[in-house]
This record gives structure tokens, sequence and C-alpha cells, in this order.
């Protein structure tokens, strides 16, 4: 596979088996990562937007199984290859970037055994092509004497250096695409900065990230598109800066005014109420239905599916807008527009307000 | 539900040396240094740290992880002695305190931690854990306790109905609200917020954000705030303190630090934060190195209070 | 004071409608394994039938009928035979029982009593204790247990007592490590500093916060040392260091009926296989309680 195919999930479908019944999780997930873009997924806990991750790596636990739909990249479709096949891709063409890097990193083996396995594992180079380039990636994220420090285990690390460490073994094969899972949750924010730069640089090299969030601000720093998860299902799809400008769906536009933000002490603080629900009593309908203030009869009796989006959304979530006023750089505001026409949203009231 | 919006700040200055009025402030830390032994090594987490708590005020204590200001709360609320300096909590000197006026001491400072679920007792019902202080300070009987408790619990927000279950029952949002009734069963002075809503949902963390104001203004709480999050202090503290390797490097009153911070740490923490709606992003800030020194703080507006530095 | 606005009924934030305890929650699990149900079944018609001994053994253990010397099974008024003595093998067995299960139980009581102490004053006290009674603890540990209750019987001579407290003092030692253990795990849980916050003592913390969520390993070590405790009464017996006879003990019946096995093969198989039996029923219920306390998966 070359280094520039693109990750298309459609109409991803993930379950759990439980002794009496069938969990849903994941729920028609559909999207696209192309190289040298990323992707936001965000969404609360509970929202299925890790497991609808490893479901692509079928990293699931014993009792999750993929009950439908295609994950393929760059022609392939993951979920049809053989347990061997996907180890193979997993590493070389997908990397993974985890929260917390002191769990995905072996204490027992050396950085260096553990950034060349991969390399060796998949037969990429040999030992001493190996060896060259782990020192040469732990130099590119910034861990200063990488001749020296990859002789070291992970628990001789700071925090910050060990996350370094655990992008440079995703990174040193030079994946397709990179799946980052809350991968600055646990830091802090000084070093968050320089290691969604550090992921930037990869981006910027043509692997496409799917970056897993709940942080907003990081979604919007970072990535060009963003699907908002709630309950299992895409509840809107959208380029980043659109989507945190003018919200579409209730949910998203919650999670907006959910948020705190350095500078912004007029913004109202409106909490959404309630919690998000639990996978074995999904609300019927669309699954925000009792957590929405302008939730109607119907929203609790017909499914929402994605549908096509062009409004600005000030009719629906008054004061939003207003508030926070639109972005005032005219460069991003461009790029929003050029992108404007592939916003969707699942909710039928933001369509027929939009 | 309320809006969060900021309090005009309390009246006075100074962080806390000798030109506080002694009957506004709620809690003294003078020249506070606490050391750790450990086989590494001596670990020196707070090193001379002065400030005050005001009545009724809230105060932010922010910083990175291994600032110190998890120790400080600690020294704070007298569960940990200082190595040196002191800590007075309402004019009374903790280090002097006897064991069981110790005791009755602590109802008047309650406090609230960051992993609600951790900090429950998971083998009692939620109305159990709330009424455990009122048990533990022998206040009323039985019955009178459990009809306090579930008082509480409705006063936060959860459903008496539920009074019954076990903490391992409710979502994380749901047991932050039953620590947070059980914080407030002693009607304590001060509340002791350490990371509160950071093992929450962003939906969840604003609830709980909201409870807490309500609470602060309807019972006249004083409030010490920890977080990383800046934007949270921001929009709930009326003033705040900046830690950094143990030491206080900025104080000041929330918009004024916000708006103008001075030290260059300070200045580096505010660039890295990541915005939501607001344009341009941020330039990358230039890295300060973090330093321990000796160097003084230094009033350099009403109330304002900066730590000199070398560069 | 206002309160925070009621949350719809749908999104209460809590899991189940039904308050259930641990305690409740483990039971339900145990019921749920059918092995270990019926094991417990079986090993609680065993504990009364120990308790009513007296009352269902036709005979009394030591006596004897010179009539009936080696008797077969399914003799007229000995139902199992009887042995070289002519004593009812039915009663032996019971009154075997009795003394299995009363040693086995004493001793783990007794163990468990002294273990929770010394675990919980070192855990929770440390420094200078935790070291002191811990070094006790290993000085123990490195002791032969076999040797200690040779000494042990020679010194007191071959009564209950002295079994018991050769079987204990070799089992409170694993105990009292684990114990210890375990209050260092809980110990640094928050809601113990939670406690302290709110003004609880040390006395309270450690028996009203610390060994009640430390208990549930307790109960499975204990649960698996009350098998191994009935099978170290009979090798005892079988070394000839159980209890005097003529009280009878599965170890020394197995031992007397290896020396007839050709004649009456079934002095040997009946106890040996009440013996098995009984062993893999406690066995079976410490499983049971194992899995019944492991939540790992379901709790947060």
């Amino acid at each position: 596979m070359s280094s520039a195919s693109s990750l298309e999930v459609e109409d991803l479908r993930t379950e759990f088996v439980l002794r009496d019944r069938v969990l849903r999780v994941v729920d028609d997930v559909s999207f696209t990562v192309e190289p040298g873009q990323a992707l936001a997924i965000v969404g609360e806990s509970g929202s299925g937007k890790s497991v609808a991750m490893r479901s692509v790596m079928r990293l699931l636990p014993k009792t999750g199984r993929v009950a439908g739909g295609q994950a393929r990249l760059g022609g392939t479709d993951l979920l049809g290859l053989s347990e061997r096949q996907m180890r193979k891709v997993r590493g070389r063409d997908i990397g993974m970037v985890f929260q917390n890097a002191m769990e995905a990193l072996n204490p027992t083996l050396t950085l260096e055994r553990q950034l060349t396995e991969h390399l060796l594992w998949h037969g990429i180079c040999d030992r001493a092509e190996a060896k060259r380039r782990a020192v040469e990636t732990l130099g590119d994220v910034g861990i200063p004497e990488p001749e020296k420090r990859i002789r070291t285990y992970p628990f001789q690390l700071s925090g910050g250096m060990r996350q370094r460490a655990m992008i440079a073994m995703a990174m040193v094969t030079q994946p397709s695409v990179l799946i980052a899972d809350e991968p600055t949750t646990a830091v802090d924010v000084t070093v968050q900065r320089q290691l969604l730069d550090l992921l930037a640089r990869l981006k910027a090299r043509g692997t496409g990230v799917i970056m897993i969030t709940h942080d907003l601000g990081v979604a919007r720093y970072f990535c060009d598109d963003a699907i908002v998860m709630y309950a299992g299902r895409v509840v809107e799809h959208s380029p980043i800066r659109p989507l945190l400008a003018h919200p579409a769906h209730p949910y998203t536009s919650g999670l907006f005014s959910s948020t705190l933000e350095v500078g912004a002490r007029q913004r109202a603080l409106r909490p959404i109420p309630g919690s998000p629900p639990d996978l074995a009593h999904r609300p019927p309908g669309c699954a925000f239905h009792p957590r929405c203030d302008r939730a109607e009869e119907r929203c609790g009796q017909e499914d929402q599916p994605l549908l096509p989006w062009s409004g600005n959304g000030s009719d629906l979530v008054p004061g939003t807008v207003a508030e926070t006023g639109r972005p005032t750089d005219e460069r991003t505001d461009d790029r929003a527009d050029e992108r404007t026409g592939r916003r969707e949203v699942a909710c039928w009231k933001a369509v027929q307000h939009g | 539900m309320a809006d969060v919006t900021v309090r005009p700040d309390g009246a006075g200055s100074g962080p806390g040396t000798d030109t506080e009025p002694v009957d506004g402030r709620l809690i003294g830390v003078d020249h506070v240094d606490k050391v750790f032994s450990t086989r590494a090594g001596d670990v020196h987490a707070v090193r001379d740290v002065s400030l005050s708590v005001r009545r009724g005020e809230t105060l932010g204590l922010v910083g990175e992880s291994g600032s110190g200001k998890s120790t400080m709360a600690r020294l704070m609320m007298g569960l940990m002695a200082p190595t040196d300096g002191t800590v007075t909590f309402d004019g009374v000197d903790l280090s002097t305190v006897r064991h069981g006026d110790m005791r009755r001491l602590r109802a008047q400072m309650q406090m609230v931690f960051q992993n609600p679920y951790g900090s429950l007792l998971p083998h009692y019902s939620v109305s159990a854990n709330v009424a455990e202080p009122l048990r533990l300070h022998k206040r009323g009987d039985k019955r009178s306790r459990r009809q306090r408790a579930i008082e509480l619990l409705t006063m936060v927000g959860v459903n008496p109905r539920f009074a019954d279950h076990y903490p391992r029952q409710f979502s994380g949002g749901q047991q932050q609200r039953v620590a947070i009734a059980r914080a407030l069963a002693l009607e304590p002075k001060l509340l002791m917020c350490d990371e509160p809503t950071s093992s929450l949902d962003v939906s969840i963390q604003a609830q709980v954000l909201a409870l807490l104001d309500e609470l602060r203004a309807g019972l006249g709480l004083t409030l010490v705030f920890i977080s990383h999050n800046l934007a949270v202090v921001e929009r709930f503290a009326d003033r705040v303190a900046v830690m950094c390797l143990g030491q206080v490097v900025e104080i000041a009153p929330t918009e004024i630090l916000f708006d103008s911070p001075r030290h260059p740490y300070t200045q580096q923490l505010l660039a890295a934060v990541l915005p939501v709606s607001k344009d341009p992003l941020p330039a990358p800030a230039t890295p300060w190195q973090p330093e321990a020194g000796d160097l003084p703080l230094r009033e350099v507006a009403p109330g304002h209070y900066v730590r000199d530095c070398t560069t | 004071m206002a309160t925070i606005t009621e949350e719809p009924a749908a999104a209460t934030g809590v899991e189940a409608d039904k308050a259930r305890s641990h305690w409740a929650r483990a039971w339900a699990r145990f019921r749920a394994n059918k092995l270990a149900f019926a094991s417990l079944i079986f090993c609680a018609l065993l504990i009364v039938t120990a308790l009513a001994a007296p009352w269902i053994a036709p005979y009394h253990f030591s006596e004897t009928d010179p009539d009936a010397r080696l008797a077969p099974l399914l003799t007229d008024g000995h139902l199992l035979g009887t042995d070289l003595l002519g004593r009812d093998i039915f009663s032996r067995l019971i009154y075997g029982l009795r003394t299995a299960l009363f040693v086995a139980f004493g001793a783990e009581l007794a163990s468990l009593v002294v273990a929770i102490l010394i675990g919980l004053s070192a855990g929770y006290i440390g420094g200078r204790v935790d070291q002191g009674l811990m070094g006790i603890t290993d000085v123990m540990y490195a002791f032969p247990s076999y040797l200690f209750a040779i000494v042990l019987v020679t010194v007191m001579g071959r009564s209950l007592w002295a079994v018991m407290l050769a079987i204990g003092i070799s089992s409170w030692v694993t105990q009292a490590r684990l114990v210890r253990a375990q209050v260092l795990t809980v110990k640094e849980r928050e809601y113990v500093e939670a406690a302290r916050s709110m003004g609880a003592s040390g006395m309270t913390i450690s028996i009203r916060y610390i060994l009640p969520n430390a208990i549930g390993p307790l109960l499975v070590t204990t649960s698996f040392a009350i098998p191994a405790a009935i099978g170290a009464e009979a090798g005892l017996a079988l070394l000839g260091l159980g209890v005097q006879p003529p009280t009878p003990s599965w170890g020394s019946m197995i031992s007397e009926g290896t020396s007839y096995i050709l004649a009456a093969p079934h002095l040997l198989f009946l106890p040996a296989t009440l013996f098995a039996l009984t062993l893999l029923a406690f066995t079976w219920v410490g499983d049971g309680i194992r899995d019944a306390f492991d939540t790992s998966g379901e709790d947060r």
C-alpha cells in the first residue's frame, strides 16, 4: 500500500454480545480520512467513538463483533481481512497513539526494541536501517540526544517524553493512517501544544489522522473535519470551523455551550441537562431527545438520518452565534466556505430550519 | 439552569502577607514549605508559599502536574503538616490544634475530590455516604441523619428515589453531586475543590460547575478551587494563584491575571490554551524554562503579585 | 435555595432501578454458579451432620462390637461394616467428619482473627510497627510447618487443640500478609482520604472503611484454606501426629484401611472417597466465592 491511501469507513456497525442481549454500540457510522487530513471524532463517554476505532483496527474485546459495514484502506476492506493479514496492516499501515503512554509502552523493553520491532516484523528494512530510522524518528519527535535515549526504558522518561516516544513508535513505519485516542488528555497544556504540532508534521507528510477527543479546542486546532457522535450514531458531520461557529445539531451546540473557554467570560455557560444514555436503554428516535430543549413528539418516534445541511444554525440555537461572533480570520473563512456543501446533520428540525 | 457569572472581587488586597486584616481571611498560609522524603531523596513539593483565602471568596489555584497545588490543598485542610511555616484556619494555627479539636475543626472545611467514585464509600448507599459525616460528628439520630441526607441529595439534584442505591450505580456526574452533598452535610465554611470536574464529560462538567456556583452563592461558601483547566478557573474564581514547581509565581484578581499576565510562566500557560471559538489561534509561546529560585514576590499593582524571575 | 432542574426520567444517570449492595451482588453471582451452589448445599449438609453427630451416628465412635469384626458392607446393624475392633464405620466416618471440620474451621477462624489484627495494625499504622510485625511474620513463614506441628504435638500431646494450633499457625501467616497488602491498597483509595477530611478517627477508618473493602479477597483465601486444613488434619493423622485415638480422624482411618486393603477394601475406600468429596466440595465453594467477588469488567 502506498502511504497516500485514504481510509473510508462506511455504515460501520459494531455490537456487543452480552449474556441476555445484543447491544448496538456503533450504528451506521461513515467517514473518510484523506491523506494529509485530520478528522476529529467528538463525543462523550459511551458515545462509541473508541469502539468505532477499535472496530477498524479489529481490536475489539471478545464480546464485540462488527455486524456490518466496510473500512477500506486504499481499496482493501480491513473488515474482510484474516487476522494474519490484519496483523500486517496494524503498525505498518495504521498506527495508533493512546491516552496513556505508560500503559501503551512495554516497560520491559528499551525504546530501541519497541521502535525497531515494527520495522523488522513487517520486513520494511534490515536491522541497521531500522535503528537508523528509529533514532531519526526519536529526534523528529523532539527527544534530545536520540542516540543515547534510544537505549533507555519507558519508565526512565518523563511523562511528556514518554508521550513523544509513543508517537515516535506510531510514526516510525510512516503509516497511511494514524488513530490517536485522546493523545493529549493526560498531559499538561504546555506539552499538549507541542504534541499536536508534532502530529501536524506527520499530517504534512501525507498521513491521515483520526483524532478521538472530547476537547473542542484540540479538535479545532488540529483537525480539518469532525464527526460528532452520540449514543453510537453520528449526529453531525462537518468541517471543524463551521461546526463550531454554527453548530447545527442541538447536541453539538449543547457541547459547545458547555465548554468553557479562556477569554470568553461573557459567553453564557448552558449545561445540557441529564447524562448520556447507557446503550442498554437507548431512547427511541433521536437518542438525544430526552435531553434536548427543542425536542418535539416526533423526535422520540423517528430515527434521524444524516441529511445535508446548509444553514447557519441561528434559528435553531438562538444566542450562540450572536454571542460568539463568527471567526474573524479571513483565511479560515474561505476554507470553511469551500466545504459548506459537505455538512450533514441528523436532526429534522435543524434540516427544516437550516 | 443558572449561568455561571463572575462575582465582583472581594475587598482587601495582598496575597496573605502580614498586611491582610486577620478577621477578613478564613485561611492564612504563611511561608509554608513541604518536603517529602523519598528513597530517591527529598522532594520539595511546596516552597515558601504565602497566601490567604478571604471569607466568601473563591480562590483559584492553577498549575500543571507537579506544581504542588494538590499538596497545598492538603496543607490547607490540615491533612498533612507543613515542614516549615504556619497554616491558620479561622485564626487558629492548625499546628497547635489537638487531635480532638482538629476533628471538630474539620467539620468546617470539607473537600470535593477529582474522582467522585473513588472518594465515595463503595459499600455504603449514597444516602449513607451523605449521612456519614453527620454520624462521625454525632449529629442527630439515624432517622434525622437520613432525612437530612435526602434533603441534601435533593438540593444537589439527585433524585431521592435513588437514595438507597450504591455509588457504582450512578454516572460520574451524579456521583460528584453525591460527593458535593456529603461535603455540605456539616455546613462547612470552606469547600476545598480539588479538580472537581476534570474526570467528568464536558456536558456534565458544566452541570457540576453550575451547581457549585449556585451553592456557593446560596450558602455563602468560601471556595478554594484547584484546577489545571484555566477556562474553568477564569469563569469560577475571584482571585487566582498560579503555581509552578511548588512556588506561587503570580497572584491577582481573575480578570487582571487573565487580561494582563505578568509572569512569563503565566503568559506561557495562557498562550498554550487552544480556543474553541476565538481567532486567531495563538502563536506558539516562547518556551520559558521553569526555575525554582528564591526571588521575591512583588506587588506590581494593587492586589497583583508577581514573582521576580531571572529571564 | 433552588434545586437543580429535575432530570428527565430517561437520563437520570442511574444505571439500574434496583439498589443492590456489594454483598447482594456477590451472592447473586454465586447463586448463578450451579456447581458452586450445589457444593455449598453439600458442605452445609456436612456441617449439619458434623454438628448433629451424636444423634445421627448409631453408635459411639469407640463402641466395639466383638461379634462383628471386619464386617462387610450392608451387615445387619452396621450399614457400612465395622473395622478390626468391631467399631461401626458409619459412626466413625461421621465423627471423623466432626473432627475434620472442627479442626479446620477452628484453625482458620483463629488464624483469621490473628491475621486481621496483625495485618490491619501493620498496614494501617505502618512504620516501625509494620516492620516489627512483618519481621515476625516472615520468620514464621520461613519455618517448615510440619516441623512446627511435630514440635507442638510432642509438647502438647496429641489433643484436638494441639492439631488445631499446629494448622492455624501455618495458616495465619499468609493471611496476615494478604490483609496487610489489602490494607495498603485500600488505604491509598480516595475515600479513605475523604473520610480523614471529614474528621474520622484512625480506628473508625480501619474498621468501618478499610476492613469491609479488604474482606472480599480474605474470604476467598479462607474458603480455600478450609479444604487445605481438612487435608492437613488428615495428613497429620496419617503420619501419626493427629488427634489421639480412639477419636476418629479420616487420616488415621485411611492409614488403618491400607493394612486391610485385600481383606476389607471398604475400610480404605469409604474414608478416602468421603475425604476427596469433601475437599472437592469445599474447593468448589471457594471457586464460586472467588468468582462472585471478581468484579473485573463490571466495576468502573
